[in-house]
């Protein structure tokens, strides 16, 4: 940790239990944030970027103990956040400042803006009322209102005003730190756009360092000087900006950035989808997180697949593995398109065919050898064996994304990403290949 | 040339409030041609909401007051139609979805249930036939599992799909038109790109035509045909969606897409405030924050749209365009945009005063 940093966050976790019965038993967890790691220098912006239900706002509402985490350490400006004197969590509530994607929630509908802002000065011990009011209306000036707006009241302002008055009281007991959750989302592009300068603006003013979570991946290219991506609770990559934008090195950076659409008809299509959607934080997949909807998990060795079939096979072994194949089903729904007057009347073949079109598996694989594991796999779920049926899948087909989690590691590209396709030993010129391979197609 | 399948002429829609009546919508032309798709484009408060509502009428009247112009649809003026004649095309021949996709469902019925009436109310059709067609549509909008989820409950669904859902129920009666008002907006871009990609292939599919509104320009890019831009209430630029972003040709157009984040080079703000819909400026509605308005911008009503770059088809509302002027001094391409580094930001959009500290 070098001297600059200002915000060192390590290991957060932050888990809700599902409780059940009158005892409030705990019967599994809700793995929201699990594990993370970053540091946030002074003046600097960082990014955290991900889809909904990755985490990232309970990951910033925990390192701000507006919630307590489950476990990690945080330090601020060197001094552990957590198990402090009432004093001592006071004087780290003043140091930060949090502003929220809808400003309109985040008011009092029944007090002036003026007083909405004044009252952190009032809570922090600020009593001559005069010196509150000057204070505040210096603040309001500041983000680009005026001083008679002080006697306003929430509704008479228009969205883009709100937040700045948000950022207004966010800053007016002088933070170091600012968090600003989806500050932008629900603003129109224009107002968008001023308010991402005032942010710039007064971080310059301040001196603010800046925890930027978002969605949008164009406002955190714009905005942050680096970058960490969230998926299902984790950090799959870190690093500058830059660096991020233009190499990433894991599969779902790669994924949300293709699903950014830009402003230029002439590249239309060029967008790729990610499959599936996120999984149950309560039960997230074994392995790398990610390889539920990863189009680029790694194929075992012995074998030799088309990308796009394996990910199929793969789509397959996780119906089995959630019980989510449903043989009875099918048969159903083969019965109700086609000819056949009952679930009985389908055979076993017609059942196989479905199936293998269900997850895109051609009718034949062209490794005779690998036909041969998923064939007999096939036979054991028509007669009912699912589980015979993935045991066999998963040792036959064993891949390191469905086992291991990867670690955050410094990749070729030097910044860090959890992805076996960088593991060290591993051919990196697979990883190369593939991921390339994913862009292009 | 065939008659387009929506041509909506000189439209006004307004609000009577207490403030003073709100010009939404003020004299709006556009059409839609049989299986294309136009995106209507613009901030909050531009009226395209309020436009695409007028169409069908789906706003509440009052305070909503259709005050002039003609809607026609398939040969018909849909302002004259009765109650009962607009409400056999809403739905069968004219449908809607919207942003939210939670408010459109209700939460005591399933799925299943919700599209069965959907069905059933524009088809004389059994409810066994009914549900067979509604598992149908929910395979075809791209839920897997569809028999089964037929039974599930709105809860049940992610947003995603229970976007898709709500459009299952639009498609239920082969409508001509769909009208999709910001549809994608509240959902993720992983699901974003995948909804957009299903009212494609849709499209095709039926040759259906798509009215889309919406105020992301990624997301007009990649859908639409022509596009529509509207500011406080006017149309401002209308055309092909390559010349609109190649040769944006309306300064008010020109500015918004200099605000994009993450385009490479600086952003841009477009500086003054958005107008008093009660009280619009006259003349041309953006010349306040014009930088290139000129005497001729303030005065009288809005410009006619007159062709860009000798375009019949791409037409933009400013005085620059018409036979007395210069059109030179408000043209730029997408090339000069990259190039020209920003110099301005006087006021802010959003009423925020010019007594912000240094500007850069």
């Amino acid at each position: 940790m070098s001297d600059d940093t200002l915000l060192s966050v390590h290991d957060l976790t932050k888990h809700y239990p599902i409780t059940e019965g009158l005892l409030a038993r705990e019967v599994g967890r809700v793995r929201a944030v699990d594990g993370i790691s970053f540091d946030i220098r002074r003046g600097e912006t960082l990014g955290l970027v991900g889809e909904s239900g990755c985490g990232k706002s309970t990951a910033a509402r925990s390192l701000l103990r507006l919630e307590p985490p489950t476990d990690g350490e945080i330090r601020f400006d060197g001094e552990i956040v957590g198990n402090q004197t009432d004093d001592e969590r006071k004087r780290f509530r003043r140091r930060t400042g949090i502003i929220f994607q809808d400003p309109t929630s985040s008011f009092d509908p029944r007090l002036s803006i003026g007083e909405s802002v004044a009252e952190p000065l009032a809570l922090h011990g600020l009593r001559d009322h005069d010196r509150r009011r000057s204070l505040v209306e210096t603040m309001l000036a500041e983000v680009g209102l005026s001083a008679d707006d002080y006697d306003r009241y929430p509704h008479e302002l228009s969205g883009g005003q709100k937040q700045r008055v948000a950022l207004a009281r966010a800053l007016v007991s002088n933070p170091e730190l600012l968090v600003a959750d989806e500050p932008v989302s629900a603003l129109d592009v224009s107002v968008e756009a001023e308010i991402l300068a005032l942010i710039e603006r007064l971080q310059t003013t301040f001196g603010l360092s800046i925890l930027l979570i978002s969605h949008d991946m164009s406002v955190v290219r714009d905005v942050c000087d680096r970058v960490a991506v969230m998926y299902l609770g984790e950090i799959v990559e870190r690093g500058p900006t830059e660096a991020v934008f233009a190499d990433p090195q894991h599969p779902y950076t790669r994924a949300l950035l293709a699903s950014m659409t830009t402003p230029d008809p002439t590249r239309r299509g060029e967008r790729a989808e990610l499959s599936g959607t996120v999984p149950d934080p309560a039960d997230p997949p074994p392995g790398c997180r990610f390889h539920t909807r990863c189009p680029a998990v790694i194929q075992p060795p012995d074998y030799d697949f088309d990308q796009q079939v394996w990910r199929g096979i793969l789509d397959l072994r996780i119906a089995l593995r959630n019980r989510t194949l449903d043989t009875e089903r099918l048969r159903t729904r083969l019965v109700t398109e086609g000819d056949a007057e009952h679930a009985d009347e389908i055979s076993g073949a017609e059942l196989r065919t479905a199936i293998r079109a269900a997850h895109d598996i051609p009718d034949e694989l062209h490794d005779a050898n690998a036909e041969q594991v998923l064939s007999a796999a096939l036979a054991e779920i028509v007669a009912g064996e699912l589980a015979t049926a993935e045991e066999r899948l998963n040792e036959s087909f064993a891949t390191i994304c469905c086992r291991e989690q990867p670690a955050l590691e410094e990749t070729e590209a030097g910044h860090r990403a959890a992805c076996h396709l960088h593991d060290v030993g591993g051919e990196s010129s697979t990883a190369e290949s593939v991921l390339s391979g994913q862009q292009n197609g | 040339m065939n008659e387009p399948l929506l041509s909506v002429n000189d439209l006004r829609t307004h609000f009577e409030t207490s403030d003073g009546t709100v010009l939404a919508v003020d004299g709006v032309s556009f059409a839609v041609e049989r299986g294309e798709t136009v995106c209507l484009v613009g901030e909050s408060g531009s009226g395209k909401t309020v436009a695409c509502e007028s169409i069908t009428k789906l706003l509440p009247m009052p305070p909503g007051k259709l005050v002039g112009g003609r809607i026609d649809f398939d040969g018909r003026d849909l302002t004259d139609c009765s109650p009962g004649q607009l409400s056999d095309v809403r739905g069968k021949r004219i449908a809607h979805v919207f942003q939210n996709p939670q408010g459109a469902l209700d939460p005591v019925y399933s799925v299943g249930a919700q599209l069965v009436e959907a069905i059933r109310l524009h088809r004389d059709v059994s409810k066994r036939a009914a549900r067979e067609r509604g598992i149908e549509l929910l395979d075809r909008v791209g839920i897997p599992e569809a028999a089964v989820r037929f039974d599930e409950y709105p809860h049940e669904f992610s947003g995603g799909m229970k976007q898709r859902v709500v459009i299952a129920m639009a498609l239920a009666a082969e409508p001509d038109l769909l009208i999709a008002d910001e549809p994608t907006t509240a959902l993720d871009v992983t699901t974003q790109a995948s909804i957009l990609d299903l009212l494609n292939d849709i499209k095709a599919e039926r040759d259906m035509a798509i009215l889309f509104v919406t105020h992301d320009l990624g997301v007009v890019a990649e859908m639409a045909d022509r596009v529509v831009v509207m500011y406080a209430g006017k149309v401002m630029e209308r055309g092909d969606v390559h010349d609109v972003f190649e040769t944006p040709a309306h300064p008010y157009t020109q500015a918004l897409l200099r605000c994009l984040p993450g385009r490479g080079e600086r952003r841009e703000t477009i500086g003054g405030g958005f107008p008093n819909p009660t009280d619009p400026p006259t003349g041309c509605r953006f010349h306040p924050r014009c930088p290139h308005a000129v005497e001729d911008c303030i005065g009288g009503e809005q410009p006619a749209l007159e062709p860009a770059n000798n375009n019949e088809t791409h037409r933009a509302a400013c005085v620059f365009y018409d036979e007395d002027h210069d059109t030179e001094v408000v043209q730029e391409s997408a090339a000069d945009r990259a190039a020209q580094p920003s110099e301005q930001s006087k006021q802010q959009t959003d009423g925020g005063h010019a007594t912000e500290g240094g500007n850069r």
